[in-house]
């Protein structure tokens, strides 16, 4: 036995990978019969069988999903056992003859005891994937459907018993293949004798039945298939006072917008395989062609098909035919609804997937009935944030109590946070109560082929790392403030030295050591001697005054004076003045400033929402050559160009009442 | 003698009282919005302390995890605690160097640094009228519980929700939970 490889799979061709797979060639002949499935990124929790060793899985069973039968590699599975609580027996059983991925067949074990108790059946599954018969007990079935004097006139799935139908325009995801209808008066005569529709609850009416003859009972359908607005379908009740009976084969009477094809159209070789696989017609004479079929495989058979509803030489609706059985399994539309561009895309065949116009899957629902009590209590959402094709992001909704109301919020997310392309961070964010707050925040590793990795984090951290937004080269172009020029003002217009103080102006880099800067350039210019800045630093920390991470606690900004011996007293809520002051008297001043206001970012929509001191300088100098507008003179470690860093005395005084005009007075 | 509170000039006097600074909280940590409790009878002000990091673009102020709290009870305005959550078990897992959110946050993303202070004001308002409520039982309306909540629910970063859970459920659920969630 050996391992042929191991790899990401979509198991249920969603287009998502949703299991890491060992596949195994127990008889050395190259093909491999037998994969480990691993759903949960940390063991193998199933397997799956290439009966015919033709590459896909036959039978596949994990404990997630269940055992499930595909025998002809169509995608979708003949049936499905699904033991949904893990007590070893099957409680679910799924089947879709005609592999159409609209089950035909449903049974249930509500009561767990092991035996079937409830069925759907869906005679109509190609077409509105309601169930049409509705039984509590398998034993005694008592469905009919035939519908009796007092039976509701729309109700597809029982006559003898109502379906679970919302009035509400708002889709309630708790309730399985219900549909949503309104009553209207489309006609305006007073009476509401129209029934609109939304059987896949997209929000978009595609069925409307009609009682034209106001004696209360329908007798017209419209139906609009592909969800394009047109109802291709208008069908009448022959007896519409009488019961109706089981149709036995899909009605298609075709209205006068579906065009009758010719029985050949155009055929053209356009991939140049020397084989015509496009199939095109104009189907309104206007002379362009708005309706191709696609045998990309050239079997003789299409498919693919692509409409171009509106005529305006795009293609709008296309169609796949996905096992090859003539029937089209999903249709995808694209429906231009507003002029802000904004695509907005209808799934149609129960699949709830969302395009965009290339055909590329930016999203997907799903309802899921968890417990199989016939009430879907998760809602799925997938959708991909940023656009680059891959579903990143899915929101969970739980309705654990059955109410209709949100009970828990599960939010995952796939990240990339190294920007090389790939994602190499997953994280679920769990919102227990639904109260909009996460209450957990579990961080992943994750690797594009290994999947799931370690648990980095747990409780909290939403994968922000603060430097992915540091750009140093970015940061100090903000820094832009002018700096003093000797040479350009008149010394008496200046109170303080600052000429002389910005030959020891150093830049301490990416450091949180500005305070330590600070009484460096003091205790160098009060003692003249070069002082080498890890030195201070580290006599800052062997005395707790500094921590690398953490900065200088606020209360030790003069430790360092003391420790050299440079006289120093610290004092609260100065004035520029007190500051002119000091500097007048030939003092070397420190204070404590929300830098973020000067440093040219703190503009008016780039801004802190608290306020404070954030920063240590040395203020060297005042100019009052314009006496109106004063500049304070800075030695600003925290700046390549806090040399000498001119600030406007009103933006100096905003960034100095943050920390309560802090100032320490040394010399 | 009737005991005046004013949330904004405690706040302003406490961040360079003796007090504050001795708890040695590193430069650059500042106040959040507080959260109001009874205590034993007695009307306190927990006051919560992070750090932000203006990284220069728009909305991508980074928030960091609430890391200390300092309170006081009023109206005296006398300290009665200090939390380094640092060494609080519920935040092990918390990584106080690393960001948890940005600002501005969607509810305040329209607003500019002189409307967001003036919607702060007007907050740090509503909390002087509830404190003089509950120590002088001045009226603080329905209305005004109402206006509080809202106030809160849109200036508080989104991303500090679940700590200020944890530092006060009471008044978590009472102002910052958002029902309609």
């Amino acid at each position: 036995m050996f391992f042929l490889h191991d790899f990401n799979s979509d198991i249920d061709n969603d287009g998502e990978n949703d299991a890491f797979i060992k596949e195994l060639d127990p008889d050395g002949d190259g093909v491999s019969h037998i994969s480990l499935i691993d759903t949960k990124g940390c063991f193998y929790n199933g397997f799956g069988v290439d009966l015919d060793g033709d590459g896909n899985l036959d039978i596949t069973y994990t404990t997630e999903t269940g055992l499930s039968v595909n025998l002809d590699d169509s995608g979708a599975s003949e049936f499905n056992f699904i033991d949904s609580d893990g007590d070893g027996k099957a409680d679910s059983f799924i089947l879709d003859v005609n592999g159409d991925g609209n089950s035909e067949l449903e049974l249930y074990d509500t009561d767990g005891d092991g035996h079937f108790d409830t069925k759907h059946f869906d005679i109509w599954s190609a077409i509105d994937a309601i169930s049409d018969i509705i039984s509590g007990d398998f034993e005694e079935p008592s469905f009919v459907n035939v519908p009796d004097d007092t039976a509701d006139p729309f109700d597809p799935d029982s006559y003898d018993e109502p379906d679970d139908v919302i009035t509400s325009d708002e889709p309630a995801y708790n309730t399985p293949n219900a549909a949503y209808y309104n009553k209207a008066d489309l006609d305006g005569d007073g009476y509401e004798e129209s029934l609109t529709v939304d059987t896949d609850g997209d929000g978009n009416v595609d069925m409307i039945l009609v009682d034209t003859d106001m004696n209360g009972i329908h007798d017209t359908v419209l139906v609009d298939y592909d969800g394009d607005g047109v109802f291709e379908f208008n069908g009448e009740e022959e007896n519409p006072d009488s019961p109706v009976e089981t149709p036995t084969e899909t009605p298609a009477e075709p209205d006068d917008d579906i065009p009758v094809l010719p029985d050949e159209g155009v055929k053209v070789d356009l991939d140049g395989d020397g084989y015509e696989e496009t199939e095109m017609f104009d189907t309104n004479g206007d002379g362009k062609y708005d309706l191709s079929f696609v045998d990309s495989d050239n079997d003789g058979y299409a498919e693919s098909v692509y409409s171009d509803n509106d005529h305006d030489g795009i293609y709008d609706v296309v169609g796949h035919d996905y096992n090859g059985d003539g029937e089209l399994d999903e249709v995808n539309q694209i429906d231009y609804s507003d002029d802000s561009g904004v695509k907005s895309v209808t799934g149609w065949g129960g699949k709830n997937c969302i395009n965009n116009y290339t055909g590329d899957l930016i999203g997907k629902k799903d309802y899921i009935d968890s417990d199989n009590d016939g009430e879907n209590d998760i809602y799925v959402h997938r959708y991909d944030s940023n656009g680059d094709g891959f579903l990143d992001t899915s929101e969970q909704f739980f309705d654990t109590d059955g109410d209709g109301e949100v009970d828990a919020v599960i939010k995952t997310v796939f990240i990339d946070t190294d920007g090389d392309g790939s994602y190499d961070t997953y994280t679920e964010c769990i919102d227990e109560d639904a109260d909009g707050t996460f209450d957990a925040v579990k961080v992943y590793d994750y690797d594009d082929f290994f999947g799931l990795g370690d648990l980095v984090h747990v409780y909290q951290d939403v994968g922000i790392d603060s430097n992915i937004f540091i750009n140093e080269s970015e940061l100090y172009n903000a820094y832009n403030r002018p700096t003093f020029n000797p040479d350009s003002v008149d010394p008496e217009n200046v109170v303080g030295n600052p000429e002389a103080s910005m030959d020891y102006w150093e830049f301490q880099g990416n450091t949180g050591r500005c305070a330590v800067y600070a009484q460096k350039f003091i205790i160098e210019q009060y003692t003249g001697q070069d002082i080498d800045i890890e030195d201070l630093v580290k006599t800052a920390k062997s005395n707790y005054w500094f921590d690398e991470n953490q900065g200088t606690y606020v209360n030790n900004g003069n430790k360092l004076l003391d420790y050299y011996g440079v006289p120093n007293e610290v004092s609260y809520n100065n004035s520029l003045d007190d500051l002119r002051d000091a500097l007048g008297a030939g003092k070397m001043v420190i204070v404590g400033v929300d830098a973020d206001e000067y440093w040219g970012q703190d503009t008016d929509d780039i801004f802190s929402p608290s306020d404070g001191t954030n920063h240590a300088v040395q203020v060297i100098g005042i100019d009052d050559s314009d006496p109106e507008n004063p500049m304070v003179i800075l030695n600003d470690s925290g700046s390549p160009r806090g040399c000498g860093e001119l600030v406007p005395a009103d933006v100096f005084m905003d960034a100095w009442d943050d920390g309560n005009n802090r100032m320490i007075v040394a010399g | 003698m009737e005991n005046k509170v004013c949330v904004a000039k405690t706040i302003k006097k406490m961040k360079t009282s003796d007090f504050v600074l001795n708890c040695k909280m590193p430069m650059g940590y500042v106040y959040g919005y507080p959260v109001l409790q009874i205590r034993n009878g007695s009307l306190c002000m927990k006051i919560p302390f992070l750090r932000y990091k203006v990284t220069g673009k728009p909305d991508q102020t980074l928030v960091f995890p609430i890391r200390y709290s300092v309170t006081m009870e009023l109206p005296e305005e006398r300290f009665v605690e200090f939390n380094d959550y640092a060494y609080d078990n519920r935040f092990a897992d918390v990584d106080f160097d690393k960001a948890v959110g940005l600002f501005r946050h969607e509810s305040v993303k329209s607003l500019n640094k002189k409307e967001y202070e003036a919607k702060r004001a007007e907050l740090f308002g509503l909390y002087d009228k509830l404190a003089a409520s509950l120590l002088n039982g001045e009226e603080f309306t329905a209305e005004d519980n109402a206006k509080m909540k809202d106030m809160l629910q849109m200036l508080v970063e989104p991303s500090l929700l679940p700590i200020y859970k944890v530092l006060d459920k009471d008044f978590y659920e009472k102002y910052l939970r958002n029902n309609e969630v």
